[in-house]
């Protein structure tokens, strides 16, 4: 139990070194997973299993995801993109078609929404009406 | 149709919708109410989550990269997949005098079938207790209308006092004839796990009684969520504290609380926390101990309300040193201890005299009530010390025999049958005149008869004696005088005519 504590905060600090300036460092990555792997088969699970996650959930931190129900031009992009930069370290941009948010915009950064989309403005406004009545 | 398209126009006219931020996360396990979310990096501890739909979840577990959280209401609904959102809110509960006379779940939602509670503030579930500055000592008595109780054990206005026992020794009774007998006191009766039958008996008794205008039942039944059951009792006195707060008098019942540790326990082993003594969590002394903790009397800067706690302990074949029950013991202010033995023998309440206590109350008991209570405790203590040499001699010299007849008749004096509750006058007369031998005349079976035609001569005859001894609370010389000339008339009277004088 003391073990797998101290392994665990281990890796932790190794998810933080995989990263520079939010950059994904490939060959960081590679060295841990083989250091992982040399370990005893039950102990390289537990590893492997919580290192990937962390690294996967930093990865999400850093990464822009931007939902809308219609493609937004470059330029729309680039603005939306400056505008997260001020708060958020992002080093990578995905866009997404959701026709569910009915219109506007949907931002995503690891666990942080930012929702100015009109299925959103739908529910604001159920709970209002919901609360009155 | 028109007017209502306008009312709604009007609601929602100076509603400024905005961009909302929002932390997220995912539901990756989801088993028995307890469920594991990834994501919620901003989580907090005891924040409330929201899993769309009206279904809200309580954040337990704050791990590296998961939360386990626990749900209230129909976890059913809730699948793997399901986006959560924090709420930045903690757990609260409607409080107020909407709730008086109403049943409702641990979430505050009705579940009599009446309609929807308007109430107007609400509580956090959980807060910490009132502080050294803020309260008073116990000064007050909290009348249970029990003879047993009222004299030997009295609980004071803000005080703990927990009843513990076997099954079927009688502690519900005890906690509803309090209810019963409180006029200007607010009750909260919380079910923990209990069956639902049982619960529709107790609201129908105190709707019979007329007890159930000043009392709020909280109802988390065994066929409940364990998550329902936990949060319960911690729901209960939120709203008892509301009342405290405004300068009220509450008194809560918390039935049972090992049940409520078993919910606890459930959830703590879903939960994946490490489990310690009989399965339970670590930290199961202080799921109860800020529970009870929250029971105060508060001073007069901060309302000079109270809230006096009736915690219950059912034990398995009247063990007393198992776990749960010496951590409730330890947290209270003592115990009335109830044992079947002494129940299936016809001694009810089947009150253990010997080993119940109460630690902080005796500052709280009147003087006309202290009067009779010193005495009446010796006379029994030898009883029960005589009784057990009693049993092996049959020639006793006459002073025994006298303590021995004397301790009989006190104890059928104790006896009391459910939900008739006396008034505190009715106690004193009926117990002062057993601890001045007036009943030793008395055949023991006829003690009973005797006390309720005492009882309804004195009502009827010495109105203002009793009233008196309401009022002033002590008995004088000139009261005694004229109770002992009351009570020799009325003690010819029924040798005379009742069937209860002693032969020869």
């Amino acid at each position: 139990m003391k073990q797998d504590k101290q392994l665990k905060k281990i890796i932790l600090n190794s998810v933080q070194d995989s990263f520079s300036f939010g950059r994904l460092l490939e060959s960081q990555v590679v060295k841990n997973i083989k250091l992982y792997k040399s370990l005893p088969t039950s102990k390289a699970i537990l590893a492997l299993t919580e290192y990937l996650t962390g690294v996967k959930r930093k990865l999400r931190k850093h990464t822009l995801v931007v939902e809308t129900n219609c493609p937004l031009s470059l330029k729309q992009v680039e603005k939306i993109k400056r505008i997260v930069a001020k708060k958020y370290q992002i080093t990578k941009l995905e866009s997404k078609i959701n026709p569910d948010i009915l219109g506007g915009v949907r931002l995503r950064m690891g666990d942080d929404i930012y929702d100015e989309s009109i299925q959103s403005r739908i529910t604001q406004l159920r709970e209002v009406l919901e609360k009155e009545i | 149709m028109s007017n209502l398209t306008r009312e709604i126009e009007n609601q929602i006219k100076g509603l400024k919708l905005k961009a909302q931020r929002q932390n997220v996360g995912v539901v990756t396990e989801i088993g028995d109410g307890v469920a594991r979310i990834e994501g919620l990096s901003d989580v907090q501890s005891s924040e409330l989550l929201d899993f769309g739909d009206g279904v809200f979840g309580l954040a337990l577990n704050l791990e590296a990269y998961s939360v386990g959280a626990v749900i209230f209401g129909d976890f059913t609904k809730v699948k793997e997949g399901l986006g959560v959102k924090t709420t930045g809110r903690i757990l609260e509960v409607p409080v107020g005098e909407a709730l008086l006379g109403r049943v409702v779940d641990g979430l505050g939602q009705p579940v009599d079938g009446k309609s929807a509670i308007r109430a107007k503030d609400k509580y956090p579930v959980e807060k910490i207790a009132p502080g050294v500055i803020a309260r008073q000592s116990v000064n007050t008595p909290l009348q249970t209308g029990i003879k047993a109780i009222d004299t030997m054990i009295p609980i004071g206005r803000g005080q703990r006092e927990l009843i513990i026992g076997d099954r079927n020794t009688g502690k519900t009774t005890i906690a509803v004839d309090t209810i019963i007998n409180q006029r200007d006191v607010i009750c909260i009766y919380v079910a923990i796990g209990q069956k639902t039958s049982k619960i529709a008996q107790l609201v129908a008794k105190l709707e019979e009684t007329g007890s159930l205008d000043h009392t709020v039942v909280v109802a988390a039944g065994s066929s409940d969520p364990a998550t329902m059951q936990y949060i319960a009792p911690y729901s209960g006195t939120a709203m008892g504290e509301y009342f405290m707060d405004q300068g009220r008098d509450v008194l809560i019942i918390y039935d049972d609380l090992s049940k409520h540790a078993w919910a606890y326990r459930q959830m703590a082993l879903l939960l994946r926390r490490p489990s310690g003594r009989e399965a339970y969590p670590g930290d199961v002394f202080y799921l109860h101990s800020r529970l009870l903790e929250r029971s105060a009397r508060m001073n007069k800067e901060n309302g000079n309300g109270s809230l006096t706690a009736l915690p219950i302990i059912e034990t398995q074949a009247g063990d007393l040193s198992a776990y749960i029950p010496t951590n409730v013991i330890s947290i209270t202010d003592g115990q009335i201890f109830l044992e079947s033995d002494l129940f299936f023998a016809g001694i009810r309440p089947a009150i253990n005299v010997g080993l119940s206590v109460s630690r902080v109350g005796g500052a709280a008991q009147n003087k006309a009530m202290k009067g009779v209570a010193g005495p009446l405790r010796l006379d029994l203590a030898q009883f029960r010390a005589l009784q057990a040499f009693a049993q092996f001699s049959s020639d006793l010299d006459p002073a025994t025999r006298s303590q021995i007849e004397r301790g009989r008749r006190l104890t059928e004096v104790l006896k009391q049958p459910p939900y008739s509750p006396h008034a505190v006058e009715e106690q004193i007369v009926i117990l002062w005149a057993a601890t001045q031998g007036y009943l030793d005349e008395i055949e023991v079976d006829s003690v009973r008869d005797f006390e309720q035609k005492y009882i309804a001569n004195l009502k009827l005859r010495e109105k203002k004696l009793l009233g008196d001894i309401k009022d002033k609370k002590e008995l004088d010389e000139k009261m005694v005088k004229e109770l002992e000339r009351a009570t020799k008339a009325f003690v010819n009277i029924f040798a005379k005519f009742g069937k209860g004088a002693k032969k020869g």
